[in-house]
């Protein structure tokens, strides 16, 4: 009695739960906010950036079977046939975050009208990033993609690519980073890494991004639906419309 | 202001912001972009990472909790007895949504750097959501006292 007296239990009697519920609420939120913020921002990988490689080890493996750009219906860079009524156009980068939004949030809607021969899509590359951070890797990256695309992987690599982002010069898509795409990509590394090193396909790379400025498109993804621009990157309304 | 008043306006308030949550999640799942009265911040803040938690847009996320608002403000409003405890209940998730209505707005403005007109709206009606929220509280706390 005189140890547990019950003076001592009165105030919390008197206690309000508005301060429990503040701070079961401001931790469920930090919660959330945490998962959001650094879902994000663990793409920059630690260390230092620029053109020093920074991350080392193995590369994840792919998201499902990797398949050849014939499996897809594609040619290189164009899927779908040349017949199909409705023609899509994406300038794209592969180290732009919004590009690899569009292209695993967007673009799989559009996937059944490929698929069914309504749409044909074509890939460009609009080298924007590396200008705006420093470095060559989304440079590095859009011939990674061609390189691929010698073997019959372009789509395989470029699907990689935007779903493997991880920052932006920060040494995610560096020569020797690509090297172990390849290879996870099951890509015959001698014929390829050849292709890399020696930059085969910079030009084909750097044509596009110049078609991309004399189109005077202002960034990247822009989108073109049967050779005009859509505002806003409203193309998958666009893409259905034309398809009607 | 009663009481019954506050919740109404709580309830109306919520009924919008579902309005908003909704469209936009619309347009998020079939690929669409959100009428922007010509700035194409909407687009761009669709196409940032931050946009979806995984696979779940934030929209989404937005209706859910304008939903459990609804839900409470309407109990409430029919259940007297429950009240000072539903009171809490929207005292709380009106926070988790100003909160977190704050984080994306300093997203917008600081990360993302373009602005959603939606999503402000949104954040401003989260935002007159809790201090009624509080004043239901506040009322609540004296009607029973």
């Amino acid at each position: 009695m005189g140890k547990n007296s019950p003076g001592r239990k009165q105030p919390k009697k008197a206690t309000s739960p508005i301060g429990w519920i503040v701070a079961a609420v401001v931790v469920v939120v930090g919660l959330l906010i945490g998962v959001s913020y650094f879902s994000n921002q663990s793409k920059t990988p630690s260390g230092t950036a620029g053109s020093v490689p920074a991350p080392t080890g193995s590369v994840p493996a792919p998201a499902g079977p990797v398949k050849t750009d014939a499996e897809l219906g594609a040619k290189g860079s164009v899927k779908g046939p040349d017949s199909a009524k409705v023609k899509l156009v994406e300038y794209g980068d592969f180290q732009c975050p919004s590009c690899g939004v569009a292209h695993m949030k967007q673009e799989p809607l559009l996937e059944p009208l490929i698929t069914s021969g309504q749409v044909q899509f074509t890939f460009k590359h609009f080298i924007v990033v590396d200008a705006n951070v420093g470095g060559s890797e989304s440079q590095w990256a859009a011939e990674a993609a061609e390189c691929a695309g010698d073997q019959g992987k372009f789509w395989a690599m470029h699907d990689y690519l935007y779903e493997h982002q991880n920052g932006e010069g920060k040494g995610n898509f560096v020569l020797s980073r690509l090297k172990q795409f390849g290879a996870t990509l099951g890509l015959e590394p001698v014929a390829f890494n050849k292709c890399l090193d020696s930059h085969t396909y910079s030009s084909r790379v750097k044509q596009q991004s110049k078609e991309a400025e004399n189109l005077r498109l202002e960034g990247t993804p822009s989108f073109l639906v049967n050779g005009k621009l859509v505002k806003d990157g409203d193309f998958v309304k666009a893409v259905k419309e034309a398809v009607k | 202001m009663t009481l019954r008043r506050t919740l109404q306006g709580l309830l109306a308030l919520s009924f919008a912001g579902l309005g908003i949550s909704v469209y936009l999640a619309f347009e998020y799942l079939t690929g669409g972009t959100p009428i922007c009265s010509g700035s194409s911040g909407c687009s761009q803040v669709q196409l940032s990472p931050y946009a979806w938690i995984g696979p779940i847009p934030i929209p989404v996320l937005g209706a859910v909790v304008y939903v459990a608002l609804i839900v409470l403000a309407a109990l409430a409003l029919t259940r007297p007895e429950q009240q000072p405890l539903v009171v809490l209940a929207l005292f709380g998730i009106s926070l988790a949504g100003v909160l977190f209505s704050a984080y994306l707005t300093y997203l917008e403005l600081f990360v993302i750097i373009a602005i959603c007109k939606w999503c402000v709206g949104s954040a401003v009606v989260m935002t007159l959501i809790f201090v009624l929220a509080i004043l239901a509280y506040r009322q609540s706390a004296a009607e029973s006292a």
